[in-house]
């Protein structure tokens, strides 16, 4: 589950992340682009969070 | 290459805060109270209240973290040269004391800039000045205000209802922390990093009243004698020739040195002010290297590259001309642009620290289950001075119950719908997420910018009293670190509330006596007082602007706001957090970036120095450790030199101003 965790958030942070470039470059800031994005970045930190303090082990 | 290794954002700021922790605490506790401590701080602090008033109104900074370091030298000398010493309870209370007398003048100054903004031309030509209700301030024709006087009839309404207030507050302030203490300190064990370090403070100076000098006392005289020559420099040479001229001279201009105009051939719309304070450079020394860094770096690529070369070219800032100085530019910038990308920032600040939350809430309630006989137990130590929690909630109720009643009163036809609901959910939840980061980070991750404004203008209440009028929305989470400090200096938890009562009405007429005496001096802002006169018709301006939001249709605030660009900052910010956390990069690094963009990187110039300097030299030449023990004493005792200088030339200048020349 950790490890599932730890990959969602990372894809999610890098698809969401270009997406949210992309609407500012292709779509000259369309808001509703920039919120598709934004969720989707915003899934990735809560991923990348629970995974940090629930399941990651040094 | 090695692979980078992840920190968390938990242990990234845990190991910040234990640099500054230097002493464990105790678990013995001691009253603090005692007639000589509350005689001790209501003398330096009221003798220093006119000082930091002062200075407050010249340089933008009261000095007030002074005045407990002055009532601790002499306090500790007179124990010494009577051949006693001082406990640590004692002076943390007179720390706390002698901070509160000095701040206490702050409890007046809104009714000055009241007085001044009704009279300004600003709520004149918004058409608002006449409409400001009379429980905020005097009519502008009031007599009260032609004579600058504090002590008239008029100001009865204002000041009865600021004594209502404090009063409510009192038990609010007193229960809301008490509650959220227990709850995360004795329930839940969190361990509040960064509380031992204002615990260190009183636990170093109780030392020195001991047979043996510590390197305490020659860090502190340092510190103040740097203090003393930058406070004569900077606020003294202005403030005495402002006493015998018509215009002050200034060595160096306060607070800044414009060089907008002079950077807009190459950079236009660029920003550039360097702030003369440096004495900021001591808080450079203190505050952690990479977001000082971080922050100037993104400061400088705003007003040289951002600005100029892609939001002016794609004519996003498109009110700016040549010509305009720092601050009109900068307005004009924030209107057409950084006032939305910096909503969209805040919103990103509060959704990572949401996301921060939430899975340390889950990870403690499963710690809690798991150890019960450590955690999850509301038993308090013995002697700690507790009361019962039922006793401390019940306050909170009772003061929140007659804070809203008041505020429904003071705007009767505001939904109180709106009211209850700030009172009696949102202030709980956003208080219990802010005390569960204290305890575990020391900071506040969870705020929701400009939620009051937001609130005025969704509720499409169109009368402008609202905006005068206090809210019932508050966040006791940063309070509850205060408990934590107490616990660990062993004072018991009585008589620090007793102290504070006992010395607040003294301090409520020491502060009105001192603010009218002030007022009568010279008009505020003046010449005399360079700060205000600088800042105070651009904050009467922005707060025109939010006043006038819903009442014409055609608001520049409402218009300000773009969708387009809150969801830039707000997307921006999350995307540049997440790509580097997944560069292992410390999150320092993305809250310095973040706090730096669109910010005028002269302002952080003294921040910079600071840094550079303790990070090239101070910590090679005294050790990482020594270094952060030195920082806090030497900080404090800069305050205390610049401190006792305002005082020195606030005394000359109620002197010379007092005098009236006869003619004969």
């Amino acid at each position: 589950m950790g490890k599932v965790l730890d990959k969602i958030a990372y894809l999610f942070i890098s698809v969401g992340s270009i997406g949210w470039i992309f609407s500012i470059l292709v779509y000259k800031g369309d808001i509703k682009y920039q919120l598709v994005s934004i969720l989707i970045i915003g899934l990735g930190i809560f991923c990348a969070h629970f995974w940090e303090e629930i399941f990651y082990k040094k | 290459m090695a692979r980078r290794k992840r920190i968390t954002q938990a242990e990234e700021w845990q190991a910040w805060a234990k640099r500054y922790d230097i002493d464990g605490g105790v678990r013995t506790f001691e009253s603090g109270l005692s007639v000589k401590v509350i005689l001790g701080a209501l003398f330096v602090g009221l003798l220093m209240m006119p000082g930091s008033i002062y200075m407050q109104l010249v340089s933008g900074q009261s000095g007030a973290g002074a005045a407990p370091w002055v009532a601790v030298i002499l306090f500790t000398e007179l124990a010494r040269r009577s051949f006693t010493t001082v406990r640590r309870q004692e002076l943390y209370i007179l720390l706390g004391l002698a901070g509160a007398a000095v701040g206490a003048g702050g409890r007046y100054t809104g009714y000055i800039w009241e007085a001044y903004f009704i009279q300004t031309p600003q709520a004149e030509a918004f058409e608002i000045a006449d409409k400001i209700p009379r429980w905020v301030v005097p009519p502008r024709d009031s007599i009260a205000i032609a004579q600058r006087s504090l002590l008239h009839p008029d100001w009865a309404l204002p000041i009865t209802i600021m004594l209502v207030r404090l009063s409510l507050s009192q038990l609010r302030w007193i229960g809301g922390p008490y509650v959220l203490f227990r709850l995360t300190a004795d329930l839940e064990r969190l361990p509040f990093p960064m509380a031992p370090v204002a615990a260190q403070g009183a636990t170093a100076l109780a030392e020195t009243t001991g047979k043996r000098e510590t390197w305490r006392w020659r860090v502190f005289s340092i510190g103040a004698m740097a203090g003393l020559f930058w406070g004569a420099l900077y606020i003294g040479v202005p403030s005495i020739t402002g006493v015998m001229m018509s215009k002050p001279i200034q060595i160096l201009p306060i607070p800044f040195i414009d060089f907008t105009t002079s950077i807009e051939g190459f950079a236009p719309t660029g920003v550039f002010a360097l702030v003369t304070n440096f004495g900021a450079m001591l808080s450079g020394f203190v505050m952690p290297f990479p977001v000082i860094i971080t922050q100037f770096v993104a400061a400088l690529f705003t007003q040289f590259i951002l600005n100029p070369q892609i939001l002016y070219r794609f004519e996003i800032l498109h009110s700016w001309h040549p010509g305009l100085d720092v601050r009109a530019t900068g307005l004009q910038n924030w209107l057409d642009f950084w006032f939305s990308f910096g909503l969209g920032k805040s919103f990103s600040f509060a959704f990572i620290g949401l996301a921060v939350a939430l899975p340390m809430l889950l990870k403690y309630q499963e710690a809690r289950r798991k150890e019960v006989g450590e955690r999850g137990s509301l038993r308090t130590p013995p002697g700690r001075g507790d009361f019962p929690i039922w006793i401390a909630g019940g306050m909170w109720l009772a003061g929140m119950i007659g804070y809203v009643y008041l505020v429904h009163w003071m705007v009767p036809n505001f939904p109180l719908l709106f009211l209850l609901g700030f009172a009696f959910v949102y202030t709980p939840i956003n208080s219990y997420i802010t005390a569960r980061t204290y305890g575990i980070l020391s900071r506040d991750l969870f705020e929701i910018p400009f939620i009051r404004e937001a609130t005025i203008i969704l509720s499409r209440y169109e009368d402008i009293d609202i905006w005068f009028a206090p809210f019932p929305m508050e966040d006791y989470g940063r309070g509850t670190q205060h408990w934590r400090v107490l616990e660990l200096t062993g004072t018991t938890f009585t008589s620090n509330i007793a102290a504070n009562l006992i010395t607040l009405p003294i301090l409520l007429i020491s502060g009105i006596l001192v603010w009218h005496f002030i007022w009568k001096l010279a008009p505020i802002p003046s010449s005399q007082y360079p700060f205000v006169q600088t800042w105070w018709p651009i904050n009467a301006t922005r707060r025109c602007l939010w006043i006038t939001a819903l009442r014409d249709g055609q608001s520049q605030m409402l218009q300000a706001i773009r969708g387009t660009y809150v969801a830039a900052g707000f997307g921006s910010s999350l995307a540049l957090y997440g790509l580097m956390w997944m560069m292992k990069m410390p999150s320092m690094w993305f809250y310095g970036l973040i706090g730096g963009i669109g910010a005028d990187p002269g302002s952080m110039i003294p921040l910079v120095l600071g840094a550079v300097v303790g990070r090239v030299y101070m910590i090679k030449r005294f050790g990482l450790k020594r270094w952060y023990m030195f920082n806090p004493v030497l900080a404090a005792g800069f305050s205390c030199g610049t401190g006792l200088t305002a005082m020195a030339i606030v005394s000359l200048a109620l002197v010379s101003k007092s005098v009236i020349v006869k003619p004969f």
